[in-house]
């Protein structure tokens, strides 16, 4: 083997905004990913907080709007029709393009493209690989993500506003009768857009996985992260078009008469709906399951062992992957389904537990007698691993059909869902950017204001959503801006909890940009991680240079399994 | 602790022997940006031509709507021919042209596993509606000629055309241009005849009143929507899969396969076997079941 250093190096072509324009650098994509996801969050953060501040209106309560229809006043309410503050720009219609938009924004452009982004820096790092299998492919799949957003984001500004049929866009509702408007077309092609992008990056990176692992580097060896991301592509790979084909039979339905989706031309909505949930039941693990391989490298670092049970952990990630294909329809208990299609889904769902399980377990057992540094990204590992136990528990009274029956529709959905999302993968995406991003840009983020974030983030996640689970048990229906007076005091105490996750998340994006400044890393491994575990990404600089390794980890590596 | 140790990533260079001792890393590109910015003038067309945008400076009017969707469409194809010349350019950079191909082919099976997915949405479809609606079929007269012997003869068509395409696959694999170009041709023309007939069919069908939005005898025109959609989507990749088939014997024509790299044909060729596998998928679907 020659020596490395002294090969020379191709020099780059362009300087500045071009470079970064034509890049095909997967750590540099990754990074455009990580801020293209951090300005969406905001975005979406922000459509939220319209939400919960309409929620907390004591004037958006049904009695208060019921007195002050009766006494000629007006209630204090953002969304209703003809006082409201937005009744200018549409009312309640607004409202309902919020929910819409929120959920779209962070589900297509947040937390999938959130963990496509790491996968992006840091999967060729850990396989030793110098990039990508397919690097310009790569690069499109960021750009695609642009005109998907701006496709949705411009929507608000055409006759009609965005689309307003929820992020789920169940026929007739989001037909021409009921949203005549273009939003709904600019949401579908938006959704065709993010679909190419997806799966673009999910081609490149079953074949980067597949051929580029450093020699030596067996499948039996492979990161668990890598793993994950390769599970999650298949995924992605599978499900995507059908996510297609469905919002292309509403784009021809809406514009071309077509009546895939009309009962009364013979078409079924119902159809609809199973062809949706055949991937958005597939997606909430394309959201989550990159996190879990993920948390497993901050788990053991942090612990100063090595990961406990790896195969169990490929295993279970394979398991939810393939599971997660066959029980769609628990989103559809109250549509009509045959009694046995019911049954069937019920148990199909409830068997998922099992793999989660085993995961949920392994982390433990991963701590368990380990030497523990309660370093930011562990404080949010172990705040992720409370949070989302809490959310599959609500997922497992969902997937019952009887109480799917009466909790359907009702905030205890909201609840489990942003429990899973939020207090799940969101409080992934923290925690491997406190874990990774030295070696992404070469700077720390705070320790000590880390902390305060972690803590802000934790009592708002529980104050938000596990209060929502009690206001939908109790009734509140959800994608609703009036409420009754009961449910007034649960919903001031969730929009609490949003302002301190609000609080908690730009605090970390200024943390992010303060940490350009501050004075660059100047080891390959300042978590130590490799004292015990040797991973190929800490055994380079940070930020590792354009070719990442000058010659492979002079480490041997270890068996992950042991 | 295993004893394995780590040997550098290029495995190029230890594999193929000299030559390769520079770190080879891809060279900047600007042509997925142009790529993607096709594909973000397109859309904003389409929804101005639909009459969306109005009320917008320029996209308002729908006129401007389809010159900026056929703009978008021609930087799109642009930016595409220009990333495939500029890889065809820089083949010889790569470190390890034997795993290139390797991975080029793997990158067409998932691809084609992807399109299969698409596909299996609307073999879905049918097969729901087939088991929920008994009304949900083909129009009921039996003087109508659905699934007549223009269907079957298409189909030994596009099969026979699946077979001189593996031929011109193996010829050129083993360097045997002029029975490829023959073989290439054959099978371009089948494919064609194909395509003209479903063509054929289709003006047969919309002339009796079986449109994509009707069927005749006032039946559920869901059938329709599904028909014309499945076939409509099949003959696109007909279509996709001749210019590839084309594209591959041009290059044949310019000596690009003498060095027994040939993964444009090899993914032309794939391609059209997964025409033809859905094809075979469709019309038991469409014709024997329904
Ligand atoms: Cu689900």
């Amino acid at each position: 083997m020659t020596d490395a250093t002294a090969l020379p190096l191709p020099a780059p072509r362009y300087r500045g905004l071009m470079d970064w324009l034509t890049t095909t650098d997967h750590k540099k994509i990754g990074l455009m990913y990580f801020w293209f996801v951090v300005i969406m969050a905001i975005v979406g953060g922000a459509m939220a907080g319209l939400i919960r501040v309409q929620l907390a209106m004591p004037g958006a309560t049904v009695e208060a709007l019921q007195q002050a229809a009766l006494t000629g006043t007006t209630a204090l309410n953002l969304f209703s029709d003809d006082t409201g503050l937005f009744a200018d720009w549409g009312g309640r219609h607004l409202y309902n393009q919020l929910v819409t938009m929120h959920a779209s924004i962070m589900i297509f452009f947040v937390l999938i493209p959130g963990f496509v982004g790491f996968a992006n820096y840091i999967v060729p790092l850990m396989i030793g690989a110098r990039d990508m299998a397919f690097p310009k492919m790569n690069a499109l799949g960021f750009w695609l993500l642009i005109p998907a957003a701006l496709l949705q984001l411009a929507s608000f500004f055409v006759a009609g506003g965005a689309a307003a049929s929820g992020w789920t866009a169940y026929p007739p509702l989001s037909l021409k009768e009921f949203s005549a408007g273009p939003g709904q077309d600019m949401w579908i092609l938006g959704v065709h857009l993010v679909g190419v992008s997806s799966i673009l990056a999910a081609i490149n990176f079953i074949v980067t996985i597949t051929s580029l692992r450093a020699p030596g580097m067996t499948w039996g060896k492979l990161p668990l992260f890598a793993w994950a991301t390769y599970f999650v592509s298949i995924i992605q790979l599978v499900a995507t078009p059908v996510l297609a084909a469905a919002v292309t039979m509403l784009l021809l339905d809406r514009n071309f008469g077509t009546t895939f989706t009309k009962a009364s031309q013979g078409g079924d909505p119902v159809l609809y709906q199973h062809i949706f949930w055949f991937y958005s039941h597939p997606a909430v693990y394309i959201m989550i399951l990159p996190g879990f391989g993920a948390i497993s490298h901050v788990i053991a670092a942090f612990s100063g062992k090595r990961v406990f049970g790896y195969t169990g952990m490929v295993l279970a990630i394979g398991v939810i992957s393939f599971i997660g294909f066959i029980v769609w329809a628990h989103h559809m208990f109250t549509v009509g389904m045959p009694l046995w299609a019911q049954a069937y889904f019920m148990y199909g769902s409830l068997v998922i537990a099992v793999p989660t399980g085993i995961k949920v377990f392994s982390w433990l057992a991963t701590m368990w007698g380990g030497t523990l540094r309660f370093t930011t990204a562990m404080k949010f590992a172990c705040g992720f691993i409370s949070m989302f136990v809490f959310g599959g528990f609500g997922g497992l009274f969902l997937a019952l059909t009887p109480i799917d029956m009466t909790l359907h529709d009702s905030y205890f959905v909201v609840g489990h869902f942003h429990m899973a999302m939020v207090g799940g993968s969101v409080m992934l995406l923290f925690a491997m950017t406190y874990y990774w991003w030295p070696k992404m840009t070469g700077r720390m983020l705070c320790e000590r204001q880390g902390t305060w974030i972690f803590w802000l983030m934790l009592i708002g996640i529980v104050l938000a959503f596990m209060t929502m689970h009690v206001t939908g048990a109790l009734g509140m229906a959800r994608r609703v801006p009036v409420y009754f007076k009961d449910f007034l005091i649960l919903n001031h105490i969730s929009t609490l909890g949003y302002v301190l996750t609000f609080i908690a998340s730009l605090w970390f994006v200024v943390d992010l940009v303060r940490s350009y400044w501050r004075p660059p890393v100047t080891e390959n491994d300042p978590w130590r991680v490799n004292d015990v575990q040797q991973s190929f990404e800490w055994a380079t600089s940070c930020p590792p240079p354009a070719h990442n390794f000058d010659r492979i980890p002079p480490i041997p590596i270890l068996d992950p399994k042991r | 602790m295993s004893a394995s140790s780590i040997s550098p990533p290029d495995r190029g260079a230890e594999e193929h022997g000299a030559g390769h001792d520079h770190i080879h890393l891809p060279p900047p590109s600007i042509w997925p940006l142009v790529t993607a910015l096709g594909l973000t003038i397109a859309p904003f067309g389409v929804v101005s031509l639909l009459g969306g945008l109005s009320g917008w400076p320029l996209l308002g009017h729908p006129s401007v709507g389809l010159l900026a969707t056929l703009l978008g469409l021609a930087v799109f194809l642009v930016g595409l021919m220009a990333w495939a010349h500029q890889n065809i350019v820089e083949k010889p950079l790569a470190h390890d042209p034997i795993q290139q191909q390797k991975d080029l082919q793997l990158f067409v099976l998932l691809f084609l596993v992807g399109e299969l997915a698409a596909f299996g949405a609307i073999f879905g479809y049918l097969f729901y509606m087939n088991a929920v609606d008994p009304s949900f079929g083909p129009p009921r007269d039996p003087d109508f000629p659905y699934g007549g012997p223009l269907a079957a003869i298409a189909t030994f068509l596009l099969l026979s055309s699946s077979v001189t395409g593996e031929f011109a696959h193996h010829a050129v694999t083993h360097g045997r241009f002029a029975f490829a170009r023959l073989m290439l041709v054959l099978t371009l023309i089948l494919g064609a005849v194909f395509l003209a007939c479903q063509g054929f069919e289709w003006g047969e069908f919309i002339q009796r009143g079986f449109t994509p939005l009707a069927i005749p005898e006032g039946g559920m025109s869901s059938f329709a929507a599904a028909f014309y959609t499945g076939t409509g989507f099949h003959g696109l990749h007909v279509a996709i899969g001749l210019v590839l088939l084309f594209l591959a014997w041009m290059r044949m024509e310019a000596g690009a396969y003498r060095d027994g790299r040939t993964f444009s044909m090899t993914a032309a060729s794939w391609y059209w076997h997964f025409v033809d596998i859905v094809w075979v998928l469709l019309f038991i679907t469409l014709y024997v079941f329904s």
